[in-house]
């Protein structure tokens, strides 16, 4: 059983694995790497993939399926499900719990189903490459991808019968496939114009350990734009022509598209191009009508401009979050099909002041470093030594030491109560109005003793919310005075641990891959009244980790409450990706603000949000786990996998 | 029979699992108090290479959660130390926790402020600002005092509530903001 590496790409998906210590992307028998993200039904029953499937996308385009990873985990209600719509020929519908449906043939898919395809062909690919059955997989996604975007992508794994080992951004990806055996400490740049998204990623590499500083990126930018801006000019160039506009006819439309990105990568390594399509249209009488067109690289520069223009807004964000100016960093990483336009490259090299590197292929860095990934999450028995811990100077907590079992509540409860102090909010009406916002924010004008003095503010977004209480996450101490008694208790010792990591580190003879500390694209918030965010995880944290915050409930006799969970920075909470809600019901009914509900976040170190809330007022801990919305639930992706697994695919 | 060498590592990791509550983040990760931002940086990037769960796959599964714990306690640790803000309010709180700073309104002229009654005609003047703990609550408390002096109680008020709101849980702006409005409330006051 072998496990590989995919890039899941909004255009091309590449598959690669590690093979008796070395990396190779895989093939298909005909010699080719890039398998394109196309799916496409045909009338025969048959789900082509890849290149016979981008071909039916000529004389098929109602059936055939392209870009879905633009699409996948968002809501129907979206402007991106909108704009699709006006733009695919495929046909979408709205499914339950919000989620798109892909009508092809008469059959429903929803779009992990979609991707799910792909996956399986990359997957045959790989079984017929290696020589052996393929069932793990590191697949990976844009950074900027939120929490439901990840989730669905995951869905498409198990659909087309993978385990899904781990879910990495992609940039991260190709930052471990540049950096990996590298022993010096740099600073570099990933920047990731890809299909359908860009992402710019700083890193710190030291060695062992690659840190991400910050991430930034914009899920609706990518080469796609640039090829529906030169069908747009084609159409325009048509209309003039013959008075016959082909974007009323999809299919004709559909066609201008794939010429379009035939156009745009010859123009990439020619100064000039021209093509002509025949029958594109049909004029008078029945005759055909056929486009010529022409266009030079000074054309396609100011076309892709405002494109490119974004891109670097972008980088610009993500060098704000890290605080460091763009000569910081050492060296830049191009990724992604996008950026052979020439255009991109000058404008990356006068950005960064350095020539990016083009010595990593941009289209299958990321696919290399999921293989890297995906071997060192199956390497056996992989357990560092850990060093004796340090001696605290002062015990600090008076609580009795963590109990020693797997519950992994036991470890926050000695620091619960001082979190509870500096956190306390209000939960809302749940009981009446279930769907209203659920919190209610600090009275700040009270003073209210356990609002702590308004943090630092951070450089991020964060800055903007109305609310002026901490996002500071509480360091391991109790605020007040420990007992006299202890302090000094223990002796301090000298010892630091450091010394001995590093004579393990050396004994362990093999060199290890290195440590992915990865962050959170996003601010996660929780709704307060008024239909603001309290910001619980900022954006940009570090990985894995966890926080928690206390509220309470804001009406007399409230038994039901309701916790809901939105990824973004905007002050408004619906403007934020809705995520879910945490619903605790059968509280003990009580004067407001006597119940108190602890909301804990967890995120894992493949970016998964777990949510947890516990009723701490009744002393019964009741759980409850937030359901992601229009992401299947466990049943539904095994009817899934069933009807996927009796489809042929070629 | 001596213990087995898994039964050792699993030892070492309970053991910090411990003492994880009662470690500040500089013991955490080894570095003095005085740690310079890439002296941090360089000392979580070992803590990484230590707990990262990644590195623990191959334990059993109570022993990969409590790494797991670690690791998370790490990664806030680093959250606050690399934040010059944040840092300068955990060292407050450390040296508080310690015992070895006295807040700035010290204890013995709070507990007069208590012993002597609430009244705030009896206070020496600017005794309210001295009572402000935070240098942002220091102006809203010496406008206070002015305004009461001045017998704008109403105003007064406001400047209170914000001295309470920058410096919360302070005991003296606390009660003086009671007794102002005490006196409010109070019929003579009109």
């Amino acid at each position: 059983m072998a496990v590989v590496g995919i890039d899941l790409g909004t255009t091309n998906t590449v598959v690669a694995s590690v093979q008796g210590g070395r990396v190779q992307v895989l093939a298909d028998d005909e010699g080719r790497r890039l398998l394109p993200s196309v799916v496409s039904f045909h009338p025969n029953g048959d789900v082509l993939v890849g290149y016979p499937a981008k071909e039916r996308r000529l004389v098929d385009a109602k059936n055939t399926v392209a870009s879905v990873k633009r699409l996948i985990g968002r809501a129907w209600a979206t402007d991106e499900i909108d704009r699709a719509r006006k733009r695919f020929a495929f046909e979408l519908k709205e499914g339950p719990g919000q989620g798109p449906l892909v009508v092809a043939r008469g059959q429903e898919y929803t779009l992990p189903e979609i991707s799910a395809f792909v996956l399986t062909r990359a997957r045959q690919i790989a079984e017929k490459a290696l020589g052996e059955p393929v069932d793990r997989a590191v697949i990976t996604v844009p950074a900027s991808f939120n929490e439901l975007q990840r989730a669905a992508t995951k869905v498409a794994g198990r659909v087309a019968g993978l385990d899904v080992l781990r879910i990495i951004n992609e940039p991260t990806a190709a930052a471990l496939a540049y950096g990996l055996g590298r022993s010096t400490k740099e600073r570099i740049a990933v920047y990731d114009f890809g299909g359908g998204t860009f992402d710019c990623t700083l890193l710190d590499l030291s060695g062992n350990v690659f840190e991400v500083l910050a991430t930034a990126g914009d899920t609706f930018l990518g080469g796609d734009d640039l090829d529906a801006a030169i069908a747009e000019r084609m159409a325009e160039a048509f209309l003039r022509a013959h008075r016959y506009d082909p974007r009323t006819d999809p299919q004709a439309f559909e066609r201008l598209r794939v010429v379009a990105e035939t156009v745009k990568m010859e123009l990439s390594t020619i100064e000039r191009t021209s093509i002509k399509l025949r029958e594109l249209g049909f004029g008078v009488g029945g005759t055909h009508l056929e486009l010529g067109f022409g266009m030079t690289r000074d054309e396609i520069e100011r076309l892709a401009a405002p494109l490119v223009d974004r891109s670097f807004a972008v980088c610009q964000e993500a060098l704000q979050i890290a605080q460091l100016p763009v000569t910081a960093f050492d060296k830049v990483i191009l990724v992604g099909g996008s950026t052979r336009i020439p255009l991109v490259r000058r404008r990356v090299e006068q950005f960064f002041g350095t020539p990016p590197l083009d010595r990593v292929n941009a289209d299958e860095v990321v696919a290399i470093g999921a293989a890297i990934q995906a071997a060192a999450l199956t390497e056996v028995a992989r357990r560092r030594s850990i060093p004796p811990p340090p001696a605290p100077r002062a015990r600090r907590s008076s609580m009795p030491p963590p109990k020693r079992d797997s519950d992994d509540e036991v470890t926050m409860a000695t620091r619960i109560p001082s979190r509870i102090a500096e956190h306390e909010r209000a939960i809302a009406p749940g009981a009446t109005r279930p769907s209203s916002p659920a919190v209610r924010p600090p009275a700040a004008a009270h003073g209210a003793p356990q609002v702590p003095p308004a943090p630092p503010t951070m450089p991020t977004a964060t800055a903007r919310l109305p609310s002026a209480t901490s996002t500071l996450p509480l360091p391991g101490l109790r605020p007040s005075s420990p007992p006299p008694e202890d302090v000094g208790a223990t002796i301090p010792t000298p010892l630091l641990y450091q010394d001995v990591v590093r004579a393990a580190a050396a004994a362990e003879a093999a060199p290890q891959t290195p440590i992915l500390v990865d962050v959170t694209p996003r601010a996660l918030v929780v709704e307060t009244v008024g239909g603001w965010c309290d910001v619980v995880v900022q954006r940009n944290a570090k990985i894995p980790c966890e926080r928690t915050r206390a509220f309470t409930t804001s009406s007399d006799n409230q038994t039901v409450v309701q916790v809901r969970v939105a990824q973004g920075e905007d002050a408004l909470f619906r403007n934020n990706t809705f995520l879910g809600a945490v619903e605790l019901v059968g509280l003990r009914a009580a004067p407001r603000g006597d119940v108190t509900i602890r909301t804990r976040f967890e995120v894992d170190e493949s970016g998964t949000l777990k949510v947890f809330a516990t009723d701490l007022g009744t002393g019964r801990e009741a759980h409850a786990l937030l359901q992601l919305v229009g992401i299947a639930a466990t049943d539904t992706v095994e009817a899934m996998q069933a009807r996927h697994a009796a489809a042929r695919v070629s | 029979m001596p213990p087995s060498a898994d039964d050792v590592a699993a030892e070492v990791v309970f053991a910090w699992l411990e003492v994880l509550d009662d470690l500040t983040y500089y013991e955490l990760f080894g570095i003095g108090g005085s740690a310079t931002p890439d002296e941090v940086r360089a000392a979580f990037h070992l803590f990484c290479d230590t707990f990262h769960p990644d590195r623990h796959l191959g334990r059993p599964p109570e022993e990969r959660s409590a790494v797991s714990s670690i690791f998370k306690r790490g990664t806030e640790g680093y959250l606050v130390l690399s934040d010059m803000g944040y840092r300068d309010r955990y060292d407050a709180q450390i040296a508080v926790a310690a015992g070895n700073v006295r807040v700035s309104g010290s204890p013995s002229r709070g507990s007069d402020a208590r012993g002597t009654g609430r009244g705030m005609s009896g206070r020496p003047a600017a005794r309210l600002e001295d009572a402000a703990r935070t240098p942002s609550a220091r102006p809203f408390a010496r406008r206070a005092e002015e305004l009461i002096q001045r017998g704008d109680l109403r105003q007064a008020k406001l400047q209170l509530v914000m001295a309470n709101h920058k410096d919360p849980a302070n005991d003296e702006l606390e009660a003086a903001l009671r007794d102002l409005e005490a006196k409010m409330a109070s019929p003579d006051a009109k």
